[in-house]
């Protein structure tokens, strides 16, 4: 060993010696955070206002912004370069013959990493805050998103870190690890989008069904809130990390300049990635040449992927041609998938639910918020007369079948997506075009207490109460001429006479108001930094709002001037999409 | 003392060492000998604990080499293609091998630098292919350890630095009993500086012996006899594992003792009697004749 002494002195020393030897990578890490953090904000903030330079300094400090992609780029930097000796012969004969445990060099190579990028992107967020502070933009505020998001990207970080020494692991040159860390990073949001690509050939998906919930991409955790983002990035780095070392433990180290040594990693890398090839082609051109265009396509593609896999993994273009029987799995995977999905093989189409299965029923309309409008639909909206919701489900899903996928929503039709809380406790829903002709079961539907207070927020306000209170909270009153001016209410204290009129004129709310009356405004509720903004449609029938609205000066008519518009709120208005008047 | 035992290593499918016994006792300059693929650089790298034996074991002084520090700091491994770090001089390779090997010698690397004529301040990417070497085997030396392997560190030094390397091996040996073992694909490289030989073929080692006895049970005689008939008077006494013949001149290997063969040869008439030094090789071609090797291929001249 390299003492005698405490195992604590041989990791200093051994730490020494890995710092000494990245000198190049530590100073490039200072550099770039130094550069982007202070450098750029300096010359970013110049000529801003004060508080505009405060929004400044968070956008360019907080995570989600150039600070996370140096970040996601450095962490795979840091963990192909620390660990490319096992890539080497020659390295590899050095390293493996000194007096270090291999165990020790693993652990090594990780904290040293770790130290270089935590203390190159401290320095740079402390540089940026004096630089922000020269601009008396370094606030609070502006710390709290600098360090919160140093936190959230250490985390992404390590995740990153760990998935790309994986990738080192798995792989025996250098090339071949960074394209192994590209495609573990990406590989499950892009077999996501693949086989949602593919799934939306079925008429009644709803994009929503199938998600993979990534394991090894912290990737996907980019758009995802925090309080998912960061367990799931340390579950992935968790697991990574263990799967890295336990590959480093197995591994040979005669394996070094193999591009992938494992039979299986190669079988399995090939596969999936023919299959990923495969569903991209296939997609692309079925929508051109028809399906036997697509197959034709997805069986090149198959082939030509499948070729060069094989020349990288055997270094040698000749060998094009072998494995043929993983290049055909990936292939016929992909094609049974695309073939199943086009002809709706399964039925998955024609599903209507076991009455004596469903729990309840929510539906979303697909304008507005999508997301948001399905989380308060899901938390409050519970329709329990299935039988109604089972006969629109049929009557639509005959609709949307008989439309061509790539026609878009047909005329006289308004788009829907029925979801079902099942017993077993999974969640199925369809995405289905409702024609007129079932007018009368949307009215039964929409006309019910269950579906409005899963579709008007105002129903469960504590949020929307509590955030009005707020000083730059405001009431506001739209008429959808572009030319007017949004009338406001002179305070948010009117909220709670606001909700009663229009609850009240909700009691008449329904199918025959919302599909076919075009709304005469809405009402703006602009709660700040929290919720944004809240829109109330505003209808000829809705006398109590209306008359609210000119009891504070609010209201105003519609414009004189002809305008034509579409419904700017209701996803449920139908007939027709366009108005004059 | 470094041990093998059915040692077997495979790469791919094919064997690489196959059941191969070895001992490397102390104070004595073992080499290892064989052609391109006999598997001495697997064989070397297994005991430098770099590869994992598929089966057998490998020991330094008792201890298990693979991933263990404490056996592992009993030596030092100079592959045949030394690796440095990049925009290293050897002060800073010195350094590094200091911090590894506590009882690194820093003033005798200083002084050997000197001797061997490298530049301590210059990048040792600036070396030629020999200086590389030359630099690896003295960081080796000036560790300290109580061995050294080397991995065909000789072959491509000029014969003065071979030299100059032999004789700084016979000073580390006798001051402090450091141990060397050295692989080449040439007999001739090892011939004077070895004590104890192994040959590999195809990932089986041959022979192992040490030259003193080898030396002192092979002799190499010429002589030309007065009557051809007493050539038989010398094969029934001795075996005679070669008899070439220019003309009357016989140019005979013989196992027997300096003594045996001085006594017969005492009682025939001869017109020229002699008995020559026998050269590895020579000794290697007769050990290794008997078991049906020739190991004339077997030994890249």
């Amino acid at each position: 060993m390299m003492s005698e002494n405490s195992s604590f002195s041989n990791f200093v020393t051994l730490q020494k010696n890995i710092f000494k030897r990245r000198k190049w990578l530590i100073v490039l890490a200072f550099v770039t955070f130094i550069l982007f953090d202070a450098g750029f904000l300096s010359l970013y903030l110049t000529g801003l206002t004060r508080s505009s330079a405060i929004d400044a300094a968070k956008e360019m400090l907080g995570a989600g912004n150039i600070n996370t992609v140096i970040v996601l780029v450095g962490s795979v930097l840091l963990a192909i370069e620390g660990f490319q000796w096992l890539s080497n012969k020659q390295k590899i004969d050095f390293y493996e013959s000194q007096p270090i445990s291999r165990n020790a060099h693993f652990v090594g190579v990780i904290i040293n990493s770790a130290v270089i990028l935590v203390t190159s992107y401290l320095t740079g967020i402390v540089l940026g805050l004096i630089v922000a502070a020269s601009y008396k933009a370094c606030t609070g505020a502006v710390v709290k998103t600098a360090f919160t998001g140093f936190g959230s990207n250490l985390i992404l970080s390590l995740a990153t870190f760990s998935v790309s020494t994986l990738a080192v692991m798995l792989t025996g040159t250098l090339a071949v690890s960074v394209i192994a860390a590209v495609v573990l990073l990406a590989f499950e949001p892009a077999f996501d989008a693949c086989v949602n690509t593919c799934l939306m050939m079925l008429p009644t998906y709803n994009g929503r069904d199938f998600t993979t919930h990534c394991i090894f991409s912290p990737v996907e955790t980019f758009y995802r809130p925090a309080w998912y983002a960061i367990p799931h990035n340390l579950l992935c780095a968790a697991i990574a990390l263990v799967a890295a070392y336990l590959f480093y433990r197995y591994r040979k180290n005669e394996d070094a300049g193999k591009t992938v040594p494992l039979k299986a990693v190669r079988a399995i890398t090939k596969a999936a990635l023919i299959f990923l090839a495969a569903i991209i082609a296939g997609s692309f051109f079925e929508q051109s040449a028809g399906m036997a265009g697509g197959i034709i396509s997805m069986i090149i593609s198959a082939l030509v992927v499948g070729g060069v896999m094989e020349a990288i993994y055997n270094a040698d273009i000749r060998k094009v041609f072998k494995g043929l029987g993983f290049t055909a799995i990936g292939g016929v995977c992909a094609i049974v998938l695309m073939v199943f999905c086009r002809y709706d093989v399964v039925g998955y189409s024609r599903w209507i639910p076991d009455k004596a299965g469903v729990k309840s029923a929510y539906i979303v309309n697909t304008s507005g918020n999508e997301i948001e409008d399905t989380t308060y639909a899901a938390s409050y909206m519970k329709l329990t007369d299935i039988d109604t919701v089972n006969h629109l489900l049929e009557i639509g899903e005959e609709t949307t079948r008989n439309t061509p996928v790539e026609d878009g929503s047909p005329a006289n039709t308004c788009e829907i997506k029925i979801y079902y809380r099942m017993k077993n406790g999974k969640t199925m829903s369809r995405k289905v075009y409702i024609p007129a002709t079932a007018r009368d079961l949307m009215n039964k539907v929409m006309g019910s207490e269950e579906f409005k207070e899963g579709f008007f927020r105002l129903y469960h306000d504590d949020d929307i109460a509590k955030g009005l209170k707020r000083a730059s909270a405001s009431i506001a009153y739209d008429n959808a001429d572009a030319d007017a001016t949004r009338l406001y209410a002179n305070s948010t204290d009117i909220y709670q006479s606001l909700k009663e009129a229009y609850l009240k004129d909700l009691e008449h709310y329904d199918f025959d108001t919302a599909g076919f009356k075009m709304e005469i405004g809405q009402i703006v509720l602009d709660i700040p930094s929290e919720k944004g903004e809240e829109y109330l449609p505003v209808y000829a029938s809705f006398s109590n709002t209306i008359q609210f609205l000119k009891d504070n000066h609010m209201y105003m008519d519609l414009p004189e001037k002809e305008v034509y518009r579409d419904s700017f709120y209701s996803g449920f208005y139908t007939f027709p999409k366009k108005i004059s008047y | 003392m470094i041990e093998t035992k059915d040692l077997c290593k495979s790469f791919d499918g094919a064997k690489a060492l196959d059941k191969v016994t070895l001992t490397v006792s102390d104070g004595e300059i073992t080499g290892l000998v064989g052609t391109n693929g006999a598997g001495k650089s697997t064989l070397l790298r297994l005991m430098a604990g770099v590869l994992k034996p598929d089966a057998g074991t490998i020991t330094v002084d008792g201890q298990p080499v693979w991933d263990d520090p404490k056996a592992k700091s009993q030596f030092v491994f100079v592959s045949d293609d030394p690796y440095f770090f990049n925009n290293a001089t050897p002060k800073d390779m010195a350094d590094y091998y200091r911090s590894l090997y506590p009882a690194f010698d820093k003033a005798q690397f200083d002084r050997l630098i000197k001797a061997f004529d490298l530049e301590m301040t210059r990048r040792v990417a600036t070396f030629s292919k020999g200086m590389k070497r030359q630099l690896a085997i003295l960081l080796a030396v000036c560790a300290k350890t109580k061995y050294v392997l080397l991995d065909e560190t000789f072959d491509g030094l000029d014969p003065v630095m071979r030299a100059a390397v032999k004789s700084l091996f016979a000073n580390e040996m006798s001051e402090r009993g450091l141990t060397p073992l050295i692989s080449s694909h040439s007999l001739r490289e090892l011939e004077d500086i070895c004590d104890h030989v192994g040959l590999l073929h195809k990932g089986g080692l041959l022979l192992s012996e040490d030259l003193d006895d080898m030396k002192t049970g092979l002799l190499k005689l010429q002589c030309v006899f007065s009557d051809e008939n007493d050539v038989q008077n010398v094969s029934k006494p001795l075996k005679v594992l070669s008899d070439e013949r220019q003309g009357r001149l016989h140019v005979m290997t013989v196992r027997g003792t300096r003594e045996q063969v001085t006594e017969i040869f005492s009682h025939i008439d001869t017109v020229f009697f002699e008995i020559l030094p026998l050269t590895l090789e020579e000794l290697f071609i007769a050990e290794t004749e008997g078991a049906g090797y020739d190991v004339r291929k077997l030994i890249i001249q």
